[in-house]
């Protein structure tokens, strides 16, 4: 009688979500102990058992493959540096000069978005430095930053919608270029603190 | 260049370790995954296994080789871990720590 065989729909699975440092020898492992389990047991119950891992295992993989990947890091960080920004932003142009910038045109000029825009910067800037100081600390911060980055993900969505309808008619190119350049160094430091928030919110189990 | 000063490891990876120096020189996925179940009642998947591995190996504290390819792995080689003197150094920094932290408390003597 031949030997059962893992589900081939599962090993397709694996091999699709393991990274290629670790695939043989993983793969090699779990076929040992399906076949282990298929001896001991019945083949029923080594491919219930494959599943099972495969399930069990994807999440660990998956997470860990996402935290050590560079890009995804970084797509995420930086996603992470632009919402922290808008949302101060927003705070800082909408909430706090918005109602006396919206009474006259004269004012809803672009000096004074630069001003507002500015002072946000420092907004951020003091963000940016806060978040650092508690990513470098011992202390373990994640329900913190959970909960941020669910605060900061509503702040961008709303704030990304009245940005794409209300905004473009009311700043020249060459300011949005330079309010853009004025970004750069704190959206890489969001970008940093973002990576360390998220490697720290969802690294597999230590 | 490599921080070669030791670290304090988690509670998972101190559990790997701990089973990779028990398993001696036959310590891959399996039999580390086997050992931490029989010996702690803790069911860890293959998945967790490997990578807490791949961390304490970018850590350097576990190194790796590849050992024999059987029929029952479906031909696949074996990948064989040892801890290394950093490795050890670090686990007895997290072993002391904790020693230090429980002595004196009488609920758990």
């Amino acid at each position: 009688m031949s030997r059962p065989k893992p589900p081939r729909i599962s090993q397709f699975v694996w091999s699709l979500i393991l990274p290629c440092s670790i695939r043989d020898s993983l793969l090699g492992d779990i076929e040992e102990e399906f076949a282990r389990i298929a001896d001991s047991q019945s083949a029923v119950r080594a491919r219930r058992w494959y599943v099972k891992e495969l399930l069990r295992s994807a999440w660990a993989v998956l997470s860990w493959r996402f935290v050590t990947s560079l890009v995804t890091r970084a797509l995420l960080a930086a996603a992470t540096g632009f919402a922290a920004i808008y949302l101060f932003e927003f705070i800082a142009f909408d909430w706090v000069f918005g109602d006396a910038l919206r009474g006259t045109a004269s004012v809803y000029g672009d000096v004074s978005k630069v001003v507002a825009f500015g002072s946000s910067e420092l907004f951020i800037s003091g963000l940016v430095a806060g978040s650092a100081a508690t990513l470098l600390s011992r202390t373990d911060g994640s329900q913190l930053w959970v909960m941020s980055a669910l605060t900061l993900a509503g702040f961008l969505i709303g704030y990304s919608i009245y940005h794409a309808f209300a905004m473009p008619e009311l700043m020249s190119v060459k300011l949005r270029l330079s309010l853009m350049m004025l970004k750069v160094p704190f959206v890489l430091l969001g970008a940093w603190a973002g990576a360390s928030m998220f490697s720290r919110c969802f690294a597999p189990a230590r | 260049m490599k921080d070669s000063k030791p670290k304090h490891v988690g509670d998972f990876e101190f559990l790997v370790l701990t089973a990779i120096l028990r398993l001696s020189d036959q310590a891959y996925g399996v039999a580390i995954s086997r050992e931490i179940e029989q010996r702690t009642g803790r069911s860890a998947s293959f998945g967790a296994i490997y990578t807490t591995l791949d961390r304490l190996k970018k850590k350097a504290l576990v190194s790796s080789r590849l050992g024999e390819a059987t029929q029952e792995r479906g031909g696949r080689s074996k990948t064989l871990y040892s801890v290394t003197k950093l490795g050890l150094e670090s686990m007895q920094l997290s072993l002391g720590a904790l020693r230090r932290m429980i002595d004196g408390v009488e609920a758990l003597q």
